[in-house]
């Protein structure tokens, strides 16, 4: 469950975000600088041009989201519900999980990977769990289900590369 | 006249086995996606989109379409009997439908909010049919500069209703307009921000973002959501069908709550939660029971659930008339529509009116498949929903996985979602709205080179915007939404502190 007050974690979350948006806009507008026209002979206007109104004008977006964080007359400008770090954590693995998942495709396959993530996911990551043989089952029956719609599409996805 | 004629040609066009199949699957899986809390109907479209562009294009879009709906149907069977949204537009369904189920008129409120979600989508539908071709023929008279101007107050609604924070907003919609900038210059054909590298020279693909964004960002929230919920038994549903009593007495706050919908759903931005909200707060205002709200007001689900579904036809309009998305499921609509090479506004009634009045035929035919589909069918969707809720996260990851995988056979495609996925749960997590990141991608290419153009034609003369009067109004009205509600509320403290 997610604490309703935002803490000072809020805070320095809301304020790190503002400042790195800022100087990504910042590196953006000076990248645009360095290597693209602002202005054409016959076109009037530069291929650099708009992208660099749009980068200022993140630029000042965010710097007006880092006073707004630092002078906290908007509520907004933090972010309101505080970090409940398990439920964080439960996001963030099931990412990991499909990041390791689509690594090992190249070696398991569509099919062998997806069964992995399934069954990681099923057993690990869902807090109602299943009996194993319903876990064993919808791991199975999702990737093959998946693989066979995307096969009358005449989608063929990933196999293993020793196949 | 030629409104009917094509309407007729639309109908005749649709009244096929395929067609009607592929809006009955639509609409099942909007219900079922609406019903269903942590997917929403814009990641639903996002996750089929891959496998729509198998299909032929109308048949794809009715399909896609049918999702958009009939998600706002389905929002209100958990609602009411779970106590869960499956959308936000749902929540004060959730707040008044759970009572009424709770002192068993829960099967007259999901058959209340059936009958009103029926009526209101059939007047968005009306309303689409004569609206839209008319806003079309008008949109035929406007130049790039006015093209631009649309589609610069499009984004300040956007900027301003999605989020408490406009500056917020406006880094988010700024991310977006820079990803639609990335690869050659439309114009010029210079490469941009690529950085060297030659993969990033035909620009950003669209669908990983949109499926990295909205379906794996919205997967990923909604693992941290493991609230049991209270659930009532089927058996205490009562009665579906409302009497004729109960249906007079739902007569105004349905008109009531279609007519705000429809308004709230034309004004980009301010979509089917706000709809809800807003005709919540009217409902109770001209309500005769408002002592019942907060203890299970039936005028209140007439109410709500007319205006959310009748803001779904009203998102309709801008998009087809104007290619104006005001959402992000009609953000990804659009996208359908660019990807066969279709351009939806004035064009798409006068060279594709069979898509054009083929799609809003299936909109009527949808809305008649839905009211039946959400009387006689509520057990199986509650008993649907309960028993995918354990594998539903696995099911859409992969689906997402192969959908990403299968656009062009390559496996970077994949990672790049997975990248959006993490980047638009974080910037959820931190509060920054996701739906003008995707706006920004999907209108960046147009706003740009309708703001070249018209700079072009006007010899660098920045003057142009303001010139012209349908412009100015447009910009006036976007600066208005943006700065507005600030500026009075700079206004009222002065007042307070000056008295």
């Amino acid at each position: 469950m997610e604490k309703e007050k935002p803490d000072k974690l809020n805070y320095r979350l809301s304020l790190m975000t503002a400042v790195l948006m800022a100087v990504f806009a910042l590196v953006i507008s000076i990248v645009i600088v360095s290597t693209l026209e602002l202005s054409h002979k016959t076109m009037v206007l530069g291929p650099g041009f708009y992208p660099l109104v749009l980068s200022v004008g993140m630029l000042i977006a965010s710097l007006y989201l880092v006073y707004q964080v630092l002078s906290g007359k908007s509520a907004d400008a933090v972010m309101k519900k505080a970090i409940d770090k398990l439920a964080v954590g439960r996001s963030l693995s099931l990412f990991a999980l499909a990041v390791i998942s689509v690594a090992a495709m190249p070696l398991l396959g569509f099919l062998g990977s997806m069964f992995l993530f399934s069954f990681v996911h099923l057993s690990f990551l869902e807090p109602k769990k299943l009996p194993l043989h319903w876990r064993l089952i919808y791991s199975v029956a999702i990737p093959v289900c998946t693989y066979y719609l995307f096969e009358v599409l005449t989608i063929t996805l990933p196999t293993p590369f020793w196949l | 006249m030629d409104i009917f004629s094509n309407l007729f040609h639309g109908f005749a066009g649709i009244l096929n086995f395929q067609s009607l199949f592929f809006c009955f699957l639509g609409a099942t899986l909007g219900t079922f996606i609406g019903a269903l809390p942590g997917i929403g109907p814009s990641a639903g479209c996002a996750i089929l989109l891959p496998l729509a562009f198998t299909m032929e294009p109308t048949i794809a879009l009715i399909m896609l379409t049918g999702i958009f709906y009939g998600a706002m149907y389905g929002g209100t069977i958990t609602s009411v009997l779970l106590n869960i949204p499956g959308e936000s537009s749902s929540v004060m369904s959730a707040v008044e439908g759970f009572k009424l189920a709770k002192q068993g008129r829960g099967g007259v409120a999901l058959g209340i909010a059936a009958i009103g979600s029926f009526v209101a989508g059939t007047f968005g539908t009306i309303a689409l049919t004569f609206f839209a071709p008319y806003l079309a023929s008008k949109a035929l008279l406007f130049g790039p500069a006015e093209k631009f101007a649309v589609i610069a107050m499009a984004f300040a609604f956007v900027s301003s209703f999605t989020t408490g924070s406009v500056s917020k907003s406006l880094v988010a919609l700024c991310i977006g307009l820079l990803a639609a900038t990335v690869g050659q210059d439309i114009i010029i054909g210079v490469p941009r921000l690529t950085f060297g590298t030659e993969f990033l020279m035909d620009g950003l693909d669209f669908m990983p973002f949109a499926m990295g964004f909205f379906a794996l960002a919205e997967v990923m929230s909604s693992m941290e959501n493991t609230e049991e919920f209270e659930e009532i038994s089927l058996n205490k549903l009562g009665r579906i069908m409302p009497n004729f009593q109960e249906l007079k007495e739902s007569t105004l706050p349905c008109a009531r709550g279609t007519l705000v919908g429809f308004i709230c759903g034309m004004i980009p931005g301010a979509g089917a939660t706000i709809a809800s909200f807003i005709s919540y707060g009217v409902e109770r205002k001209y309500s005769k029971h408002p002592e019942l709200f907060g203890s299970g007001s039936m005028d209140a689900i007439a109410s709500t659930e007319s205006a959310n579904n009748a803001s779904a036809a009203g998102h309709m309009i801008p998009l087809m008339a104007l290619a104006i998305p005001g959402s992000a499921t009609t953000a990804i609509l659009l996208t359908g529509f660019m990807m066969f090479g279709l351009q939806p506004g004035p064009q798409l009634f006068t060279q594709h009116p069979d898509i054009a009045w083929g799609l809003i035929a299936s909109m009527y035919v949808g809305n008649v498949m839905l009211v039946i589909m959400n009387i006689i069918g509520v057990p199986f969707f509650v008993w649907a929903v309960k028993k995918s809720m354990p594998f539903m996260t696995p099911l859409v990851v992969i689906i997402t996985i192969a959908g990403v995988y299968s656009v062009n056979q390559n496996v970077r495609d994949v990672w790049i979602m997975l990248m959006c996925g993490l980047g638009g749960y974080l910037l959820i997590k931190l509060d920054y709205p996701i739906v003008p990141i995707l706006l920004g991608l999907v209108l960046g290419g147009m706003a740009e080179n309708n703001f070249r153009t018209a700079l072009r034609i006007a010899d660098g003369n920045f003057l142009v915007f303001l010139e012209k009067p349908i412009c100015a109004t447009f910009l006036a009205l976007g600066l208005a939404m943006m700065v507005g509600p600030s500026l009075l509320k700079a206004f009222r403290s002065w007042k307070q502190r000056a008295t």
